[in-house]
């Protein structure tokens, strides 16, 4: 119903965000908001990664929250082994672009002609691969990391005081947001990538390696899940699976709202989400009785999207 | 026949302080021929089943501890609750299709955990709830047994009449199942009914084996878990999923009791080197040219871990890594074993057990019975 | 009283009118052929008489009631039956089993009731597999029962097809290119299955065909579709040489005279 609405529906959509904008910061809730929207663009993050491998291969990637929790212990190990941070970070997304690869060749390439769902079956597989390895070599206690950026809590944002780490993230997501579009849009590596996901046999026959692409995309999208473990991480003590189970499907959440197919949307799903899970979360839209209420936002964000208009804000039909 | 029967019954007295492991296979057989009435026979994809065995978990507990009802009124309506559950979010399978609704029942299993579990009136909030278990831990066994009995029995009747067939066909082809007179939405209710309804059971029985439930077990982990161990079961063979989901359950149990097998699991740095150099053998004996590379690489390298040479340099590394106990191994040989299903043997346990089945029936050996070719969950190429 | 009749039937996709005023009729115990070149909303026409797709405009009528709020299983159970271009089966299953699933309105019981092994149903099982059995005697498909679908030839599949929408018991059978990939002599004794069919089962059939002589010497009456419009109608031989139709299969500049479809 609201996919006739269009340039109106985006108008309208984009009026009742200002309201709930304004209805926050009068309410006092500017905590909520400001908080939300970070962690809103950690989700971000995640969700950038799965869009570019949904893209280019309409693979729904159960594996990605581990892209980030991987790296995330390693950067842990090697800052315990003394390793200063700048070295221990690339180290870290070594390490993921590594697992990307692997996971890419030894599960996604065999199964390429497979339907879609069982993929999902192999990377949630993975996943569950991932968190049972870094179980074993870990002792399942929680650990802490340091933030990339530390010093004193430098600005407030109505009023909240907004730590380096936090404004790092925001950085970070506009960065690699322009980037990624720019490469799809610009770059002729970019529409290889989206001419293979469309039409495979063609793409190969004008010469471009598909399975090279495969890999490239799946590294990518690996980095994308390292930047959002080793920024976010840091905020909380962490154990195995501690990104899929924190990140995974607010990041899917936030992939289906802004459109499976959008890069832009994922960004914006990601903030969506993010404040809609602050707000759920304050105890203030549901009666004390019924815990939870971050999950229950989550949950009707993704069912209402997926019945309203299921290709997505910015999606295309 | 007889002996694989000797084995079930008289398993708990040969293991008696296993014997509530022993019930959690049974369980497990169970929650699996549930996960298998919605992705094996109507192509749905589910994972966020461990929310349908946990409502049938918390209903036992309630109706047990806060209703004071009897064991199998309980179990009963834990049942029925669990199938209606089940239905109402299948009402969304209706509207929502494949993949889109796999990311549903993900969210809806962690929102079971988050919310529903946790709240007070009907949970007990955090604390958990209580169900005494109505026999002992032997006995118990039996009686899960019985259940499985009934749930395997209900399993056969339904497939060898029109609702089965009428799921097997909407999985599969649902324009053509349309036009059978098959109305595709009402028997993709009737899956999420049933599936709700074995799941509750199996839930329930876990609450009274357990005594406690508690929101925290219930996590999308297990979910994950369920749909490896039916997938390695096998979609659609009812033997298959009670081997694959006993052997899950089981799977902490075998390395513990079997001689030797912890030893050679602690001692990975060992056994590992060693099934590398197997490995390497057979792909150089049988493989093509490019296996026989790899092979031959692999033995080498595992032979030069192996050797003298290299065990000083690894010894002092090795001691720095957590031993694998049984309860880690089960960890990772699970997903090994997923990923080598999807990708080499994709009927599963199943796909190794036809042919037993169809030798039994009195027919010559032969090995291509029940092969398949792909894990097919469903033919809708989302 | 005609047992289908399609009135101004229309679709369009977007910006794309695939079917325009359609009009159809067939008659009880006819067998009405529907020519045209490939893309000319043949197929589509069928996704409409059966419900698979819905009209833009017109309505389609089956024994005088108006159907076209239908869903497809609920026009099965008025007595629809069809075929598709690339075989309608569940392939996963044995033919019988098709069959069985294929009777799956005759089955009386209540799901519930099977699942308990009420006497009802396995009475009905058992009626099912009788009738199962009979089918595949008549088309000697037997020996294939117990035969996986997915394995078998392309013209045992077509067989297996056609007893299984036979199963559905139908009063009429929509039949889409059931003779392709056939040559002139199976296509010779797919005509006579039909007529004999049509006699055993008391048929009234509509079928969408490219293999001339079995239109001409099956069809009672013959519709050309182009381009999503009814180019012409009538008996099969005046179809055939309508210079309208000569066109459409055959291009521009070519002798009415000298050529025929």
């Amino acid at each position: 119903m609201l996919d006739r609405l269009g340039g109106t529906g985006r108008v309208v959509g984009v009026g009742i965000g200002v309201l709930v904008v304004a209805y926050l910061a009068v309410s006092g809730q500017t905590q909520a908001l400001v908080i939300g929207v970070i962690t809103g663009l950690g989700y971000s993050l995640i969700a950038l990664g799965l869009v570019l491998i949904y893209k280019s291969s309409g693979v729904f990637n159960f594996a990605q929250g581990e892209f980030g929790t991987v790296p995330l212990f390693v950067l842990y190990l090697a800052r315990l082994w003394g390793m200063p941070y700048l070295p221990a970070a690339v180290l870290a997304l070594a390490v993921a672009a590594g697992m990307g690869w692997a996971v890419e060749r030894a599960v996604i390439r065999p199964l390429f002609d497979a339907s879609r769902v069982t993929l999902l079956v192999a990377t949630a597989g993975i996943a569950l691969l991932s968190i049972g390895v870094t179980f074993w070599l870990n002792d399942a206690q929680a650990h802490t990391v340091d933030p990339a950026v530390t010093g004193s809590p430098s600005f407030t944002v109505f009023g909240i005081v907004v730590s380096w780490q936090r404004f790092l993230i925001v950085a970070v997501v506009a960065a690699v947001g322009l980037t990624l579009t720019w490469f799809f849009n610009r770059t002729t590596l970019g529409l290889a990538v989206l001419a293979a996901s469309q039409e495979a046999t063609a793409t190969n026959l004008v010469g471009i390696s598909v399975k090279r692409l495969s890999s490239l995309v799946w590294v990518l999208a690996a980095l994308l899940g390292a930047l959002a473990g080793i920024l976010a991480g840091p905020f909380e003590p962490f154990g195995p699976g501690a990104i899929t189970s924190k990140f995974l499907i607010p990041g899917f959440t936030a992939a289906v709202i802004g459109g499976m197919s959008s890069l832009p949307g994922a960004v914006l799903g990601g903030v969506i989400v993010g404040v809609g899970q602050s707000v759920g979360a304050s105890g203030d839209l549901l009666p004390s009785s019924v815990p939870g209420g971050g999950a229950v936002v989550t949950f009707a964000l993704l069912a209402f999207i997926l019945l309203i208009r299921p290709q997505g804000l910015l999606g295309k039909s | 026949m007889g002996a694989i029967a000797g084995l079930v019954l008289g398993a708990p007295y040969f293991l008696e302080r296993r014997a509530v492991d022993l019930s959690g296979a049974v369980i497990f057989a169970i929650i699996g021929l549930s996960l298998n009435v919605l992705i094996g026979y109507a192509g749905t994809i589910s994972l966020g089943h461990q929310a349908f065995v946990g409502v049938g978990a918390f209903t036992a507990a309630y109706m047990a501890g806060q209703q004071h009802q009897p064991f199998l009124v309980g179990i009963f309506v834990a049942a029925v609750i669990g199938g209606i559950q089940a239905v109402l979010l299948g009402g969304l399978a209706l509207r929502i299709s494949g993949l889109y609704f796999a990311l549903i029942t993900l969210s809806y299993g962690v929102l079971a955990q988050e919310s529903l579990f946790n709240i007070q009136s009907l949970t007990g909030g955090g604390a958990g709830a209580f169900a005494a278990i109505p026999t002992g831990k032997r006995e118990y066994y039996f009686i899960c047994l019985a259940f499985l009995a009934i749930v395997l029995y209900a399993d056969w009747r339904l497939m060898k009449t029109k609702g089965g067939r009428a799921l097997l066909a909407l999985r599969e082809n649902p324009r053509v199942a349309s036009t059978f007179g098959i109305n595709v939405k009402v028997y993709t209710l009737v899956a999420f009914a049933v599936s709700g309804t074995f799941a509750g059971i199996g839930g329930a029985l876990l609450a009274h084996r357990d005594e406690v439930v508690d929101p925290t077990g219930f996590s999308f982990q297990l979910a994950l878990l369920f749909v490896l161990m039916t997938v390695v079961g096998g979609l659609r063979s009812r033997t298959g999923i009670v081997i694959g989901s006993a052997l899950f359950a089981l799977l902490k149990v075998i390395v513990q009791e079997v001689p030797g097998f912890e030893r050679a699991l602690v001692r990975w740095d060992l056994t590992l080197p060693i099934l590398a150099v197997a490995g390497g053998v057979v792909l150089v004996w049988r493989g093509g040219p490019r296996s026989k590379i790899a092979g031959g690489v692999l033995a080498g390298v595992a032979l030069l871990v192996l050797s003298p040479l290299s065990v000083p340099w690894l010894e002092g590394r090795i001691d720095q890594i957590p031993p694998l106990t049984a309860e880690r191994a089960s960890g990772v040989v699970g997903p090994i074993f997923l990923l080598l299903v999807l990708t080499r043997l994709p009927g599963g346990i199943g796909q190794l057990v036809r042919p037993v089945q169809h030798w039994l029936r009195g027919n010559p050996w032969d090995w291509s019975v029940g092969r398949v070719k792909e894990v097919q969950i469903t033919d809708v190429r989302a | 009283m005609s047992v289908l009749e399609t009135q101004n039937l229309g679709i369009r996709f977007g910006g794309l009118v695939a079917a325009n005023d359609v009009n159809l009729r067939a008659g009880e115990y006819e067998i009405v052929g529907i020519i045209g070149p490939n893309g000319a909303g043949k197929t589509t026409t069928f996704n409409m008489i059966t419900g698979f797709y819905t009209p833009t405009t017109g309505r389609v009528l089956y024994r005088g009631r108006d159907v076209t709020d239908l869903k497809v299983h609920e026009r099965a159970a008025l007595g629809m039956g069809r075929t598709f271009q690339n075989v309608g089966l569940v392939k996963g299953s044995t033919v019988r089993e098709n069959l069985l699933t294929a009777q799956h309105l005759l089955a009386r019981y209540g799901v519930a009731g099977g699942i308990i092994g009420s006497p009802a149903s396995t009475d009905d099982e058992r009626t099912l597999r009788r009738r199962a059995d009979a089918l595949l005697e008549v088309l000697n498909l037997g020996h294939l029962a117990n035969t996986r679908v997915a394995g078998l030839p392309y013209g045992d599949l077509k067989r297996v097809e056609i007893a299984t929408v036979l199963a559905t018991d139908p009063d009429l059978l929509l039949l889409d290119e059931p003779s392709s990939g056939m040559g002139p002599e199976e296509a010779h004794t797919l005509g006579d299955t039909l007529l004999d069919l049509r006699r055993e089962f008391d048929l009234t059939i509509m079928m969408i065909e490219h293999h001339v002589p079995l239109v001409v010497r099956v069809c009672d009456y013959v519709y050309c579709l182009n381009f999503g419009e009814l180019l012409a109608e009538g008996l099969p031989n005046e179809v055939r040489h309508h210079p309208e139709v000569v066109r459409a299969y055959l291009g521009e500049d070519v002798d009415a005279e000298h050529e025929s479809v």
